[in-house]
C-alpha cells in the first residue's frame, strides 16, 4: 500500500510533467507571436449598431472591396441574421487585405477556410483582421458563432484572384466575378 | 518391527491457508502497489498524444498559413 508521502510525490511529479507540457505550448505560442508576428486580431473600435445604415463606412453602397487612396485594400462586410452583406468579396492574392466587419443584431463569428482569419463580430464594435491570401480560388467564409435558427445557412465567399485579374473601377471598388 | 525415523523429516506441516478476507486484502495491496505506474503510463500516453497532435497542427497547418493581425 502506498503511503501518503508516496502519493504526494507522485502528484508532484505529475504536476511537474503537466507544467512542463503547458510551458512548452506557451513558449511555442510566444515564439509565433514574437518571431512570426502571428497574433489574435485585436481592434477596439465602437460603432452604433442601430445606425449602421447611416454611418459613413457601413452603408450598403460602401460595402465590399475597395482600394483606398493610399492603395490599401479594404473589405467591409456586415454580418446580419442570417447573411453576410455582400455575400462575396473579391480580394487580390499576395497583397495585404484589411477586413472590417460589424453586426447590427447579434454576435456572429467569421473564419475564412484555409487561412488564419478568424474573429468574432460583436454588435457595437468593428472587428478588423489584416491578412494576405496566398492561394487563389473561392474560400468559404461561414459564420462560426451560433446566431439563431438560420445560422447554418449563413456563409459568404472570399474570392481570391491573381493580382492581374484584380481590377478595381475608377472609384477603387472591386466586386466578385460572375460565377 | 518399527519404521526407522529419518534424520530430517520433510516439512509435512501445511502452510496456513489465509482466510478469504486476508487473501482479498493481499490482492488489493498488490494492485495498489502497481496503480501509480499504470496511471502514469495511461495519463502520460494521453498527454503525449495530445501534445503531438497540437504541435503537428501548429507546425504543419497554423504556421504555414501566415500571420494575421
Amino acid at each position: 500500500m502506498k503511503s501518503e508521502r508516496d502519493i504526494l510525490r507522485t502528484e508532484l511529479q505529475w504536476t511537474l510533467a503537466v507544467g512542463a507540457a503547458a510551458g512548452v505550448v506557451s513558449l511555442a505560442i510566444l515564439w509565433a507571436s514574437l518571431a512570426h508576428l502571428i497574433n489574435p486580431p485585436s481592434n477596439f473600435e465602437t460603432i452604433d449598431p442601430a445606425a449602421l445604415h447611416l454611418s459613413d463606412e457601413f452603408t450598403e453602397s460602401n460595402l465590399g472591396t475597395r482600394v483606398e487612396a493610399d492603395g490599401e485594400v479594404v473589405t467591409r462586410i456586415v454580418a446580419t441574421q442570417f447573411a453576410f452583406a455582400p455575400s462575396c468579396v473579391l480580394v487580390p492574392a499576395d497583397r495585404p487585405v484589411t477586413m472590417r466587419l460589424t453586426s447590427p443584431d447579434v454576435i456572429h463569428g467569421v473564419l475564412v477556410t484555409g487561412t488564419n482569419v478568424n474573429t468574432m463580430i460583436v454588435p457595437g464594435y468593428v472587428s478588423q483582421v489584416r491578412a494576405t491570401f496566398r492561394t487563389t480560388g473561392d474560400l468559404l467564409m461561414p459564420c462560426h458563432e451560433y446566431c439563431g435558427i438560420g445560422h447554418s445557412q449563413m456563409w459568404a465567399v472570399v474570392q481570391v484572384v491573381p493580382a492581374e485579374r484584380f481590377k478595381p473601377d475608377a472609384q477603387g471598388r472591386a466586386a466578385c466575378e460572375k460565377r | 518391527m518399527t519404521t526407522p525415523v529419518p534424520d530430517s523429516v520433510p516439512n509435512a506441516v501445511p502452510k496456513p491457508v489465509p482466510s478469504p478476507e486476508r487473501w482479498e486484502e493481499a490482492r488489493l495491496a498488490d494492485a495498489l502497489r502497481e496503480t501509480p505506474r499504470g496511471a502514469f503510463a495511461l495519463s502520460g500516453a494521453a498527454v503525449a498524444l495530445l501534445l503531438m497532435c497540437w504541435f503537428a497542427i501548429y507546425v504543419f497547418v497554423f504556421l504555414p498559413r501566415g500571420g494575421v493581425g
